[in-house]
């Protein structure tokens, strides 16, 4: 709503230098300019404080509270530090340590994959290249929560398919995903997408010139690849590194599902478990929260400054054609590893949910029991299917990722345009709070955004509006990393060259800019669309009876033993999350960019 | 009834979008009655509308009350585990034709929603449902209930709290179930003392014992009645430790663990409903209950639908549905249930432990720390 306002106005950042020229009173118009020029900085900023840093501010207060921060109940005369000393306690401390090893383990197999299959699919001549950028992406429609209860029916040391198989063919082994491996592993083939994703843009849009250079001085691949390729994908694998390890790090439902059967402790399961005390530690819960934050702060600003010291422009105005690495002997390998890491995210989750959705009873014998007639049946699905329940959430669903994606990606593009292309003061700050919510469990910023929106005068509180709120603020920093991503690697001067040749600034952001990041646009509008269909940590707290969102649905099921259900409701969800991606990946693809030259 | 599963998801499944609105019509036959056949709660009840609602000759609602009740969807949030409130939601729905919006929610959940609700002035319940009196009591600190006597309950001891501001409805089992496929029925335990003598280590379950007023119930009833070792016994058995009932029910019903412990219901509703090899035993040292409190909220916008459905919920049909459930009734002229073969113990007979309002809140506190230190769980 109020988003449109700076759409409109943030050309005139740029255009007033223009203005600036004329004659007469120049005092009083740069006055005026400087005030046109603050104007868009200040509603940005004023949006993002109200959606990061005011939740933020009242899980701080609670933090240093010995009461909650409720409707009514804003006590700033109970301060305390007592929650501080919770942050000792042995189960913090573990909770913590765990947390990192999970953050880092699941970092390093994401960021294994990610590059790995963007090496293949964007720099290689295996086969297949297609079908493995599909395989890359794949795992995005599948839910965290999805990904998780699909791993714990595949591998479950006592009942888990993969079990009951391995003892159906009498070896004497257990593959147990309850374990801090088993945890590690479903985060890192779950998150690995993203890790690929920015590799992928990364490889693909690189500068042709720069290695075919080291190529013309004598530089045998190896060297090439390096001491230029590797450099230049360096802010991609960094970024994708602390995308990764935050977001592994703060994962809830993974954790929650896989960690808690195997007493791995993460802190936001401790987090969420101080939260559901009887009665709810929630003061101490925010100390918890409030320290996490920080620490991820301080790994967001390091990566900022590392990004920061060196330019990273690789798209310019002459032709691009990235070299293509002969894999040789190595091709089929390759897209077979490609293969089994599809078979892992995807294929195998898939057929275990679909079998769980379908079983007749609950417990499984053997595998051969499955194939027995009668053993499977349609009926839970189709029950599903028809529920009130399940067309509300699925519609709710959809609604709010579309509400968020669209005003997430406006929101990042004009807060990477004030930051990157205009000389704004506020762009630091803007990009700072923008960042911000990556480092705050979406579970704490829940309850943050719970309680702003019921201070604020604004009835949003029981629509769907908040859950689309909600997931803007908590992929706020995906969009607009992916959004300044790809306006960091675009040269300006192509958007300047226009405006020189006459063209206003609006019409040079339409026609050059816009259509030139169309890539970035479009696939910060897929991640928002996606990351918000799969939402669930956020929403929990957010949700009334009408405003029930599919993830909420399966958690509520899984939450209540439901199993069935969840299974049944998660191959619906998966299904709907494609249709999805499909629909948008096409409606994406009709417009192709004008060529360059 | 499979058949026409079948096709509506062959259906479905080429219509993923479009199709689900017209499934709706198609599907909600083939639905109603796949649920009949399985359902717990069986039996027809005699309803009679043409002066209020009547129902086996009990009077539930006057003809002004039923009659703007029919007009009304209820919003329900709830604390109870979800397969049984649907049964009981279910049978109100068939018997009185009022709908039920559902906000099924775990106890701490259930709280903080209510609590931020009641704050902001958006309190989107007509009635809750908890098992916890301390939530209970919370929720009637921040003036959230509306008194109201439901008729006839103040014949019955203790079932209209603080001068019906909610009210109890029943009260829930807590004991010991096993699988069947992995427990042969001779070998399953009797008596909680069985299940800490080592022969079930590393195959034990057990719930997180902050996770409402089941566990708090079961606390006490460990400390009390079984000695203050009991929670050292059982958590040396290595236990896998569920964050809640229905997710451990789950586990016992797919295998990951052999024992653990259950409510009657939900063993029961996993059983019959669901076809999981699943029973519950009735221990040596006594069954633990604790109390369900229903109550209707000062924001009801619905409020004839709501004293219809605290009335249904403690008429003697209400008060049958939850006995088939696997409750023991608030009414003590209602019989106590049978389940799956198993007459169970009168609440009366000394074999049935439970928790009184003031043990909630005196010891509930001290029970959970115990708990959390034994357990090695959070603080």
């Amino acid at each position: 709503m109020s988003l449109k306002t700076p759409t409109r106005n943030s050309p005139a950042v740029a255009a007033t230098p223009g203005t600036a020229t004329a004659t007469g009173k120049r005092r009083s118009l740069r006055a005026v300019a400087n005030l046109r020029r603050n104007y868009p900085t200040a509603i940005i900023i004023a949006i993002l404080a109200v959606l990061v840093l005011l939740p933020l501010a009242l899980v701080l207060l609670a933090a240093f509270s010995n009461s909650v921060p409720r409707p009514g109940n804003i006590s700033l005369g109970s301060l305390t530090l007592d929650n501080l000393a919770f942050l000792g306690s042995p189960e913090a401390l573990g909770a913590l340590g765990n947390s990192l090893i999970v953050g880092a383990g699941s970092a390093v197999v994401a960021l294994v994959i990610g590059a790995f299959l963007a090496f293949i699919c964007a720099r290689s001549d295996a086969p297949m290249r297609r079908f493995i950028f599909f395989i890359g992406m794949a795992p995005m429609f599948i839910p965290a929560l999805v990904g998780a209860l699909a791993w714990s029916l595949l591998s479950s040391p006592s009942a888990g398919y993969i079990n009951i198989l391995l003892r159906d063919l009498g070896i004497d082994a257990v593959v147990n995903i309850y374990s801090m491996p088993g945890l590690i592993f479903v985060l890192g083939i779950f998150y690995a997408p993203y890790a690929f994703l920015l590799m992928h843009s990364s490889l693909s849009m690189m500068n042709a010139d720069l290695e075919e250079a080291a190529g013309v001085h004598g530089a045998p691949l190896r060297t090439m690849l390096r001491t230029v390729t590797l450099p230049l994908a360096l802010p991609a694998l960094l970024g994708s590194a602390v995308l990764v390890f935050a977001l592994t790090m703060e994962n809830f439902p993974v954790a929650q599902v896989i960690g808690n059967p195997a007493g791995v402790d993460t802190l936001p399961t401790y987090i969420y478990r101080l939260m559901s005390a009887t009665p709810a530690k929630s003061n101490q819960a925010a100390s918890i929260a409030v320290v996490l934050t920080a620490a991820l702060l301080v790994i967001t600003v390091v990566q900022q400054r590392i990004i920061s010291k060196r330019k990273f422009t690789t798209v310019t105005g002459k032709g691009n054609r990235p070299r293509q690495v002969p894999l040789r002997k190595l091709r089929w390998p390759f897209t077979i590893l490609a293969l089994a890491y599809f078979a892992a995210s995807v294929l195998l989750p898939m057929l275990a949910l679909l079998a769980a959705s379908m079983q007749a009873s609950p417990f499984v014998a053997s595998i051969s029991q499955l194939f027995e007639s009668g053993a499977l049946s349609f009926s839970e699905l189709g029950q599903v299917l028809t529920s009130h329940d399940f067309q509300l959430a699925l519609r709710n669903s959809v609604l709010v990722a579309i509400l968020a994606a669209a005003a997430g990606t406006i929101l990042s593009f004009i807060a990477s345009y004030i930051k990157y292309r205009t000389k704004s003061k506020g762009g630091t700050a803007i990009e700072l709070i923008a960042m911000t919510p990556l480092a705050v469990p979406a579970i704490v910023m829940g309850i943050g955004l719970l309680w702003t929106w019921l201070l604020l005068p604004v009835p949003v509180y029981g629509t769907l509006a908040i859950l689309a709120i909600a997931c803007v603020a908590v992929f706020l920093p995906q969009g607009y990393r992916g959004v300044s991503a790809s306006m960091l690697q675009m040269d300006q001067d192509l958007e300047d060259s226009a405006v020189m040749l006459g063209a206003s600034r609006a019409r040079a952001i339409v026609s050059v800019t816009l259509p030139l990041m169309r890539v970035g646009i479009t696939s910060s509008f897929l991640l928002f669309l996606m990351l918000s269909m799969r939402e669930l940590s956020a929403s929990i707290f957010l949700f009334t009876s009408n405003t029930r969102i599919l993830s909420i649905l399966v958690f509520d099921d899984f939450d209540n033993g439901q199993s069935q259900a969840a299974a049944a409701v998660s191959v619906l969800y998966c299904v709907v999350i494609a249709v999805l991606a499909i629909v948008a990946q096409w409606l994406g693809a009709d417009r192709k960019p004008k060529p360059l030259t | 009834m499979k058949l026409k599963g079948i096709n509506t998801m062959k259906l479905a499944s080429k219509l993923p979008l479009i199709g689900s609105g017209v499934m709706l019509a198609i599907g909600l036959t083939a639905c109603g009655g796949a649920q009949a056949g399985t359902s717990v709660v069986t039996g027809a009840a005699q309803v009679k509308t043409d002066d209020g609602l009547v129902i086996n000759g009990e009077t539930i609602a006057d003809k002004a009350t039923y009659d703007k009740a029919k007009t009304e969807t209820l919003s329900l949030y709830s604390g109870y585990t979800e397969s049984s409130e649907n049964a009981l939601v279910a049978a109100f729905t068939k018997d009185t034709g009022i709908k039920v919006n559902v906000v099924r929610l775990t106890p701490n959940k259930l709280a903080e929603r209510v609590l931020s609700e009641k704050g902001a002035g958006k309190l989107g319940a007509d009635v809750i449902r908890t098992s916890d009196y301390r939530i209970a009591k919370t929720i009637e600190d921040a003036g959230a209930w509306q008194s109201y006597e439901v008729p006839g309950a103040s014949a019955f001891k203790d079932v209209s709290i603080d001068g019906g501001k909610f009210t109890r409805m029943f009260d829930s089992v807590y004991t010991i179930g096993y699988n069947t496929q992995l427990v042969k029925a001779a070998d399953a335990p009797t008596s909680w003392a069985d299940v800490v003598d080592g022969k079930w280590q590393g195959k034990l379950g057990i719930v997180q014992g902050g996770s409402g007023g089941s566990t708090a119930a079961l606390n006490r009833f460990m400390e009390s009645k079984l000695g203050p070792e009991y929670f050292q016994s059982y958590a040396s058995q290595k236990p896998t430790i569920y964050d809640s009932l229905g997710a451990e029910a789950t586990a016992l019903a797919r295998g990951e663990v052999a024992v653990g412990t259950v409510t009657i219901s939900g063993t029961n509703i996993s059983a019959v409903q669901d076809k999981a090899p699943v029973k519950f035993i009735v221990p040596k040292e006594g069954l633990v209950a604790y109390d369900y409190f229903l109550g209707m909220t000062s924001a009801a916008t619905n409020s004839d639908a709501a004293k219809v459905f605290m009335n249904y919920n403690f008429s003697k049909q209400g008060q049958k549905v939850f006995a088939q459930i696997g409750e023991y009734p608030a009414r003590t002229d209602v019989a106590p249930p049978t389940i799956m073969g198993v007459q169970l113990p009168a609440i009366d007979s000394g074999q049935v432990y439970r928790m009184t309002n003031a043990e909630a809140i005196s010891s509930g506190k001290d029970d959970l720390a115990k708990w959390n230190k034994v357990f090695g769980y959070t603080k």
